[in-house]
C-alpha cells in the first residue's frame, strides 16, 4: 500500500500513476489552502494593528486643525444656570455618586458652545498620566463605526463635556489608533482635560468598572459634571466595556455648577 | 473566459488584471474592518 494504492500483481502502472497524481493535486491543494490562510490571517493582523493606526494617526493632525479652528470661531455664550441645589463632589474612597447638599437654587453662568455637527471635531482629550494621551487625541461628534476610525467619539444626546450632566466619550482600545489603550491603567484622583470651544475642563477619575457592552445606564446623565469614558475590554476583545467615571474638578464651568 | 483573456492584448490583460487586483484588495481590507469591529475591538460604545 503506498499512498492510497494498494499494490498487487496485476495493478496496473497507468492506474497507480493516476492515483499518485491524484494524491498529489490533493496534497499541492492543502498546502496552498494553508498558504493562503496564513497569509490571511498575517495580513488581518498587519491591517488591525498597523494600518488602521497609520490611518488615525494620518487623520489626527487634520482633525486637531479642525479642532483648533472651531475653537477660534465657534461661538460660545454664557447662559444663566439654574443649579437646583450644590452638589458636593464626594470624598475620596466614597462612593463615585455625588451626594447632594444643599436645596437652596441659584443662579451662576455657564459657558455654552454650539453644538458640533455629526462627525466634526470639537473637543482634545488630554491624560498626563497616560503616554497614549498626554499630548491629547481629538474627539469628534458621534460613535458610528466612521466616527471612531478617525478619533474618540462623543455620543450624541449627551452634554459635551463642560456641561452639567454626564458627558460620555468613547474610543477604540487596540485599532485605529487605540487612544483609550491604556485606561486600565488610570488611578482614582488621577487628571482628563478635555479642551473645547469654552475652555479647558478639567476631571479627575473616581471609578473604573466593567460592563456588559448593553449596560447603558452608564451613560444616565448625574447630578454634577462627569465625563465618562468607554473602551473595549480587554485588549484585543469587544466582550466587554471598560468605563472610567470622572467628575469635574475645575474650568470655566466649574464655579457655576458646583460653586 | 480563461480563452477569452487570453485572445486580449497585452495592455488589455494588464488592466484587467489591475482592475481585479484593486476590487480584491478593497474587498479584503472590507472584510478585515469587519470582522476587527465586530470581535476585536467595536470602538468602545455602549448600547
Amino acid at each position: 500500500m503506498i499512498m492510497g494504492v494498494t499494490l498487487t500483481p496485476e495493478t496496473n502502472r497507468n492506474e497507480v500513476q493516476q492515483t499518485l497524481d491524484h494524491n498529489l493535486r490533493v496534497f499541492r491543494g492543502a498546502g496552498w489552502a494553508i498558504i493562503g490562510l496564513g497569509a490571511f490571517v498575517l495580513g488581518f493582523v498587519m491591517h488591525q494593528l498597523f494600518l488602521t493606526t497609520w490611518l488615525a494617526e494620518a487623520n489626527q493632525g487634520d482633525l486637531t486643525r479642525a479642532a483648533e479652528t472651531r475653537f477660534a470661531s465657534v461661538e460660545v455664550t454664557e447662559l444663566p444656570y439654574v443649579a437646583a441645589a450644590t452638589v458636593e463632589p464626594p470624598t475620596q474612597g466614597g462612593t463615585a455618586v455625588p451626594q447632594v447638599g444643599d436645596p437652596t437654587p441659584r443662579v451662576a453662568s455657564l459657558l455654552v458652545e454650539d453644538a458640533p455637527a455629526q462627525s466634526e471635531a470639537f473637543a482634545i482629550i488630554r491624560v498626563p498620566s497616560l503616554d497614549r494621551l498626554d499630548e491629547g487625541w481629538t474627539v469628534v461628534e458621534g460613535v458610528g463605526t466612521a466616527d471612531l476610525r478617525t478619533g474618540a467619539g462623543h455620543m450624541p444626546d449627551t452634554p459635551l463635556p463642560g456641561m452639567p450632566g454626564n458627558a460620555v466619550v468613547s474610543g477604540h482600545r487596540t485599532t485605529y489608533g487605540a487612544p483609550f489603550n491604556e485606561l486600565d491603567q488610570l488611578l482614582a484622583g488621577d487628571i482628563i482635560e478635555v479642551e473645547t470651544a469654552s475652555g479647558v475642563h478639567i476631571y479627575a477619575v473616581r471609578e473604573s468598572i466593567v460592563v456588559s457592552p448593553f449596560d447603558v445606564w452608564v451613560t444616565d446623565t448625574r447630578p454634577g459634571a462627569w465625563l465618562t469614558l468607554t473602551t473595549c475590554n480587554p485588549e484585543f476583545s469587544a466582550r466587554e466595556r471598560l468605563v472610567v467615571f470622572a467628575e469635574l474638578q475645575g474650568g470655566p464651568n466649574w464655579e457655576a455648577i458646583y460653586g | 473566459m480563461k480563452a477569452w483573456y487570453a485572445a486580449q492584448s497585452t495592455p488589455v490583460r494588464l488592466l484587467i488584471g489591475a482592475v481585479i487586483g484593486v476590487v480584491l484588495v478593497v474587498g479584503l481590507l472590507f472584510v478585515y474592518d469587519w470582522i476587527g469591529t465586530s470581535f476585536l475591538d467595536s470602538g468602545g460604545s455602549v448600547g
